[in-house]
């Protein structure tokens, strides 16, 4: 036996030594069983949880109100009651060893989110008020999901400091999420998924195959129909035992469980229409006389400068408009689920089918989904929870956004006439492009398995380990012969390209947690655990072309083939502990230490360590604070974390990949292909965050604030090599800082509660100031963006700011109505002009109820403090000269100064544009029949709900969209360059519950 | 016993457990080799350490050919790969841009900002020729010094070299990035310290042990261009003269994979971002228009990517797999008739006359074509305007223009404006000062470099 297995053993025995004892002290317990009903309603509230103070045992209620908790220790004790929406209660019990003792609950609605149960990293539950951070959480069953399509939808403007960009409007575009802005210069700021305590995969870009800039988010192939609840955690602050992956955020999602009871069926068809509705601008062209009769583009910027005259009229012709490749798309989704099962085993099932077809005739999306989720007491001290979700879908992406071969491009860069061949579009028609069909097909199965052993009173045991595994099959086909070959000749003989790809995710957590009352008032819980994560990805790209007429496979391709296979492994291995001090159940101090090692950490490094710490006080409930009813309840709370981010794969490494070179014929090669650092280490966000949530006006509103400052060091930076040493471009070194802070609050609150009418509303805001700190000593400004040179990363300023030569002024100094490039004058350095990351967001949920029955609800979304390049109308002016600023006399002189400060001096900052916006994403109207309506169709709940999404947008921006992005979810690359904008969306969805 | 007692018995197995608890927990985490589940294999690529041996010489080598092969010519991978030929030649009068990026549009236009992306891409791969070419000629030295290997690696270190020397502006630095992954940051070279620099290189090469005829001709040629740049005519014509007649190095292309495709044939032909042009900006050669057989075009009658500018394309790079000659006994020929000139013998037995009417009577092409005897030149500018015309229609498309372009202005006291293509551009304004291409603004990087020492030619 190796050494190291020996040791593991020892290690084991101690551990089972140590619990050996407690089995003797487990026989002297009782039952407690009860009820647990609204006071105001007499009816039994389900999914209620029931915990004995003091100890980790617990159970939740049935459809029917029941609970029942073995193992109690005999004794005086005390169960409380929780449950969203309704007031925390405490009742004093004595157990009798062997015996049932009975405790009936009746607690009153509340809006007071104190007790709120939320999901801890150690998988443990507790009360929001026993944390000090706060938890954003979106409960699945109060949003009206007719008015969302995917995951990215359900997150937009519902929690403070989660800002969702819809980058583009395809149907099966991504959507970039941030938490509290961006913390890395060169790692991903997406926020890491965990789905029933599994680790999934929510790469924001997955696709080897662009289109021109969007790409699909495994994000959205979690089904919003099967979540329960979706929680939120922040920052660093409250993510310290996530460990290595969580300074982004974590998205905890919860799916549907069936509670014990008679089965219970839902079921629902929704259906609607998906609509373009944005004006395009034309296009313009005037050409004029150049001398001696030659007849050429005559722009104004040379009519200016005297080099060519008018000559005919103004050409304008809008292919976009009036050769439309646009069409009514429509959606539908169907979905049935059954949950129930008996006290000791319960069960979900469900399964969807969806399908929705966008705004271009390739570009449609078939999802279907299954989900099973089974929960088992098989002891009264062990219970077991398997989760499996399975997903197909295929999605047909149109080209768009940086692409010579989109159609939006093609519109915006055609002709300004009519031509019978290319309809006034770039080169080739929308049909014609229609036939480069590109398509991914996903099978996606996520399975969990956790075991929960109460081994004593005060000691439970918990493990999970799951599997999230990905098939992605990325395709690229164009059949031979139907591609004009004038415009690509490649692809009019028939091209292929196929690129299958696994994607595996494996999380193992293990975890043990105590309890302890060293006084009668004070209570500690102390947790020890273990996390092991493994993502192995292993894919293959195939390629061919001339295809032969007739073959739909590769076994067609007759030329330029080319295969190459990759894969990738990335291993975390970490441990914790926490120690949570509860005093009087008013005041909660935690501290709490995870260390991590990771594969990709350089082979210099070892170890990396986050320490939290947090204080929640309930002040409120303290006998000082004075009874009122303007702040009714209140709690301070304040935490400090750490939490880490690991390099990428090879980051570490310096390595040769393999090529082929031509020397007397093809011979193999390897060059130098990746420039690594062997002392590689995370990045590290410290995060302090403080804040109050406080009801006000007794229930009638409810405010949470919090400010936040997080400061990431070790930040990776791509530190540019000197390009004479020829290696790659760059390496990567722990040396950068970026720093965030802002605020955020909440208030959600009662404006009108009679019993015909309600009215409430919830406001969410916030605000973050990003700013590098640091790139580093001696890196010079780390200089990107769309045309190469638009986005910094600079010191003192935030993270992919614009910089340009700014436009100083301008006049038409001879009043011929046309501005010269001498009539503009230019700065002569580039200087910030401003964040492509709002600053300021606030969203508005107004909801009116009428009759109990019917509810008008609105998703107001405003977002400043930004701006967003407009590369469409740059592009448009100064390279095809096709836009109204370069072509018509009228325009006004300051479209005239930015189009000539891009053509005549490379400028492009009167496009750099306030990008601010108020938007109606949502309106939605439910009418919820009344149970005799209900009852006559023998079901237990009917409702319609009518809805609309993307319904208005006020902007100063002049582009097409101030939120779309070509580049779809990528980290910092901002410009709105030939996108598709966000698509109107229209549904009815008929719910039943029988 | 007392529910006291109870209590304390309790409390006591509670501690000793959670004391036993913590114990047992990190004695296990510790126990575990953390190593062996945290260990991942990799087997996409080769670490440094696996190349140390004789037998990864000829990868190496191959590995230099591949990353000389990008730098030159180019290669079908992406939109930056057009290499020093293209890439030089949009600078100089043999391509135009019918591209619609920004970035090239400035070279086209001799207007290059200091932050041109295509021109830092560019520059990176130059780089990376040299310095595999210096990790292939490191290795042969240490495991293979007799292999013939180690001559063609100090060849193509020393052709990337030139190619730095006759294309960027004068304080250009090599450096150096080691095994171990430090960094050795060259100082920035003055153009003619560049030309030394390639002239070291290609002594090198020749004297290898196991150099072989066709890489010592390599290594003469470039030699003899080094020394042609230095302005050295003298030792550039002996050297040049030592070349066996009917030498020809090229650098190869394949359809195997993208990164072998002739780049140039790439960007001109398949995605139409560079066309051919006759006359660029006044002062371009007629090469279009001249009827010269050396020239082969085909004007498609079409535009461009950009939808605007005709498209012209070579039938010289007719094919993703066309070769591309990188020196030749023509080219050693045309460099000892350059000597003669200097020695001011045009006309005379083995003159520079003589030598350019043997050339085009020696040549041969497909379809038949003669090239008439070059009528004697009256006067040196005359005769110098003939050389470099035949230079020009020789070496056409093989990235030599604009360095002779340089050249004339530098050695011949032409003017700039009479030289490189001027006046108005044809996509709008007027040509810039540019006569060569900046080191990129990411060279400072190396403390060593501050920008460019001369943007002069």
């Amino acid at each position: 036996m190796a050494p190291q297995h020996r040791q593991f053993l020892a290690a084991a025995f101690v551990l089972a030594a140590a619990l050996m004892p407690a089995r003797a002290y487990a026989q002297q317990n009782g039952t407690v069983t009860g009820t647990v009903t609204d006071q105001e309603r007499q009816a039994p509230i389900p999914e209620a949880q029931v915990v004995v103070v003091g100890t980790t045992l617990g159970g939740r209620t049935n459809a029917q109100g029941v609970y029942t908790i073995a193992g109690v220790p005999a004794g005086t004790t005390q169960v409380r009651v929780l449950r969203i929406g309704f007031q925390s209660l405490t009742r004093p019990v004595t157990v009798v060893a062997g015996q049932s003792t009975r405790v009936d609950f009746a607690v009153a609605p509340s809006a007071v989110v104190l007790d709120q149960v939320i999901t801890t990293a150690t998988g443990e539950q507790q009360r929001q008020r026993e944390k000090g951070v706060t938890v954003g959480r979106i409960d699945l069953d109060s949003l009206n999901k007719a008015q969302v399509t995917n995951l990215s939808d359900v997150l937009s403007s519902r929690t403070a400091g989660v800002t969702v960009q819809t980058a583009g409007g395809t149907t099966g575009s991504a959507s970039r999420i941030r938490i509290r802005g961006s913390n890395s210069i060169s790692l991903s700021n997406d926020p890491i998924l965990i789905v029933d305590g599994i680790r999934v995969d929510n790469n924001s870009q997955s696709s080897r195959i662009g289109v021109g800039g969007q790409n699909p988010s495994r994000f959205n192939d979690i089904n919003p129909d099967d979540i329960q609840n979706i929680e939120i955690v922040k920052g660093p602050a409250a993510a310290a035992l996530y460990g290595t992956a969580a300074a982004n955020g974590v998205i905890q999602v919860t799916t549907k469980r069936g509670q014990s009871g008679k089965t219970q069926w839902t079921g629902f068809a929704e259906g609607g229409t998906v609509n373009e509705v944005t004006d395009y601008p034309a296009n313009y062209e005037q050409l004029g006389d150049y001398g001696g009769g030659q007849i050429f583009p005559c722009p104004l910027p040379e009519q200016a400068a005297g080099n060519c005259a008018p000559t005919g009229a103004l050409s304008i012709y809008n292919p976009l408009e009036q050769s439309t490749p646009f069409r009514m798309g429509n959606r539908q989704k169907y979905g049935l689920s059954a949950g129930g099962g008996a006290d000791r085993a319960t069960y979900y099932v469900s399964g969807d089918v969806e399908r929705e077809q966008g705004v271009y005739a390739p570009n449609l999306l078939e999802r279907y989904n299954l989900r099973a989720n089974i929960t088992g007491q098989l002891l009264d001290n062990f219970k077991v929870t398997v989760t499996s979700g399975y997903l197909r879908s295929s999605l047909g992406r149109p080209q768009n956004d940086n692409n010579s071969e989109g159609v939006v491009s093609g519109g915006l860069l055609g002709t300004a006439f009519y031509d019978s061949t290319t309809h006034g579009y770039f080169g080739v028609t929308p049909e014609d492009l229609f036939t480069l069909q590109t398509q991914q097909n996903i099978n996606r199965f996520t399975n969990g398995f956790n075991a929960t052993w109460q081994v004593l009173p005060w000691l439970s045991a918990n493990g999970t380990a799951g599997l999230d595994w990905t098939r992605r099959e990325d395709v690229f086909n164009v059949a031979p012969g139907v591609f004009p070959a004038s415009f690509d000749p490649d692809a009019a003989v028939g091209q292929r390209q196929l690129d299958p790809f696994d994607f595996f995710n494996y999380t193992g957590n293990g975890n043990v947690t105590a309890t302890y009352l060293p006084m009668s008032d004070v209570t500690t819980s102390t947790s020890l655990g273990v996390q092991w994560n493994r993502d192995y990805t292993h894919g293959i790209e195939a390629f061919g072309q001339n295809i032969t007429p007739g073959i739909g496979s590769l076994k067609g391709a007759n030329a330029l083939f080319s295969i190459d296979e990759a894969s990738q492994t990335n291993v975390t291995l970490g441990g914790y502990v926490s120690e949570q001090v509860a005093w009087r159940d008013r005041v909660f101090a935690t501290a709490a230490l995870r260390t991590d090692k990771n594969s990709a950490f350089g082979s210099d490094f070892g170890w990396v360590y986050y320490p939290a710490a947090s204080l929640s006080w309930v002040i409120g409930e303290e006998g000082f604070f004075p009874q009122q009813r303007f702040v009714s309840s209140l709690r301070l709370r304040a935490a400090f974390g750490e939490s880490g981010q690991r390099p990428s794969f090879r980051d570490a490494s310096t390595f040769f990949g393999a090529t082929t070179a031509t020397l007397k014929g093809d011979v193999p090669a390897l060059v130098l292909s990746g420039t690594g650092n062997s002392l590689l280490k995370p990045e590290k966000s410290a995060e302090f965050e403080t804040g109050f949530d406080a009801t006000l006006f007794g229930d009638a509103a409810r405010l949470e604030f919090t400010y936040y400052k997080k400061n990431t060091t070790n930040a990776l930076v791509a530190r540019r090599l000197a390009a004479s040493l020829g290696a790659t471009n760059s390496r990567f070194d722990n040396i950068g800082k970026v720093e965030n802070n802002g605020i955020e609050m909440l208030l959600d609150a009662k404006i009108y509660q009679s019993d015909p009418i309600a009215l409430d509303f919830t406001l969410t805001g916030s605000t973050n100031k990003n700013r590098v700190v640091s790139l580093g000593e001696k890196i010079t400004p780390i200089v990107f963006g769309l045309g190469g040179n638009t986005q910094r990363h600079q010191n003192g300023y935030p993270l992919g700011g614009y910089w340009q030569q700014p436009i100083l002024g301008y006049a038409d100094t001879n009043n011929d109505g046309l501005l010269s490039p001498d009539e503009v004058q230019i700065g002569d350095t580039g200087v910030f002009l401003g964040t492509p990351s709002p600053r300021r967001e606030f969203s508005v949920r107004p909801r009116l109820t009428l009759i109990k029955n019917i509810e008008l609800s609105a998703l107001f979304d405003y977002r400043s403090g930004f701006k967003l390049y407009n590369a469409t109308e740059d592009f448009r002016c100064s390279v095809f000269i096709n836009c109204r600023a370069v072509n018509d006399p009228t325009t006004p002189l300051k479209e005239q100064a930015r189009a000539v400060a891009d053509y005549a001096y490379g400028t492009v900052a009167g496009y750099i544009e306030d990008a601010s916006f108020t938007k109606l994403r949502e309106v939605a109207l439910v009418f919820r029949a009344p149970n005799a309506w209900a009852n006559r169709f023998r079901v237990n709940g009917l409702s319609l709900t009518l809805a609309g999404r993307n319904l208005a947008t006020w902007t100063d921006y002049t582009g097409l969209d101030p939120e779309v992005t070509f580049a779809g979810a990528t980290n910092f690359t901002q410009a709105e360059f030939l996108s598709q904008p966000a698509v109107r969306y229209y549904t009815a969805r008929v719910n039943v519950n029988f | 016993m007392t529910n006291r007692n109870n209590r304390q018995l309790a409390r006591g197995v509670m501690l000793a457990t959670r004391g036993a608890l913590a114990v047992g927990v990190f004695a296990a985490a510790s126990a575990c080799s953390t190593d062996k589940i945290l260990k991942v294999e990799d087997v996409d690529v080769a670490t440094p350490a696996s190349l140390s041996t004789p037998t990864a010489l000829p990868i190496l080598l191959g590995g230099a050919v591949a990353q000389f092969h990008s730098a030159y010519i180019g290669t079908g991978n992406n939109n930056e790969s057009s290499g020093q030929i293209g890439y030089s030649g949009l600078l100089a009068d043999e391509f135009r841009s019918s591209d619609t990026f920004p970035t090239r549009n400035q070279v086209d236009q001799r207007a290059i900002q200091l932050d041109n992306t295509s021109n830092e891409s560019q520059f990176i791969i130059l780089s990376q020729a040299r310095a595999a070419a210096q990790i292939a000629s490191t290795r042969y030295k240490e495991f293979g010094p007799s292999q013939p290997g180690l001559a063609l690696a100090y060849a193509l270190d020393g052709y990337s070299t030139i190619l730095f020397g006759e294309d960027y502006c004068s304080g250009v630095p090599f450096s150096t990035l080691t095994d171990a992954g430090a960094t050795i940051y060259g100082q920035p070279l003055a153009t003619a310290q560049i030309f030394q620099r390639a002239v070291a290189k290609f002594d090198s090469a020749l004297a290898a042990p196991g150099v072989t005829a066709e890489y010592r001709n390599l290594a003469l040629v470039g030699k003899a261009r080094a020394q042609l740049d230095l302005g050295l005519f003298a030792d550039a014509g002996a050297t040049a003269k030592q070349v066996t007649p009917g030498f020809q190095f090229i650098v190869e292309s394949s359809l195997t994979t993208s990164g072998q495709y002739n780049g140039v044939y790439t960007f001109n032909v398949n995605v139409k971002r560079l066309t051919l042009v006759d006359r660029e900006g006044v002062n371009g050669l007629d090469y279009l228009t001249a009827g010269d057989p050396r020239i082969s075009f085909t004007d498609r009658r079409a535009t461009g990517f950009d939808k605007s500018t005709n498209l012209i394309v070579s039938n010289k790079y007719s094919s993703r797999s066309s070769p591309a000659v990188l020196a030749s006994y023509t080219e050693a020929q045309l460099i000892v008739a350059e000597s003669e000139l200097a020695a001011n013998n045009y006309a005379g037995a083995g003159g520079t006359l003589e030598i350019l009417n043997r050339l085009r009577a020696a040549a041969t092409f497909t379809p038949a074509a003669v090239l008439a005897p070059l009528p004697a030149a009256v006067g040196k500018p005359a005769q110098v305007d003939q050389l470099f015309r035949e230079r020009a229609f020789w070496l056409y498309l093989t990235a030599h223009r604009l360095g002779d372009m340089r050249r004339l202005i530098r050695q011949y006291a032409r003017t700039v404006d009479t030289v490189f293509p001027t006046g108005p551009f044809f996509k709008g304004n007027t040509y810039g000062a540019d006569v060569n291409f900046p080191v990129p603004e990411v060279e400072k990087n190396n403390p060593n470099f501050k920008g460019c020492i001369d943007r002069s030619a």
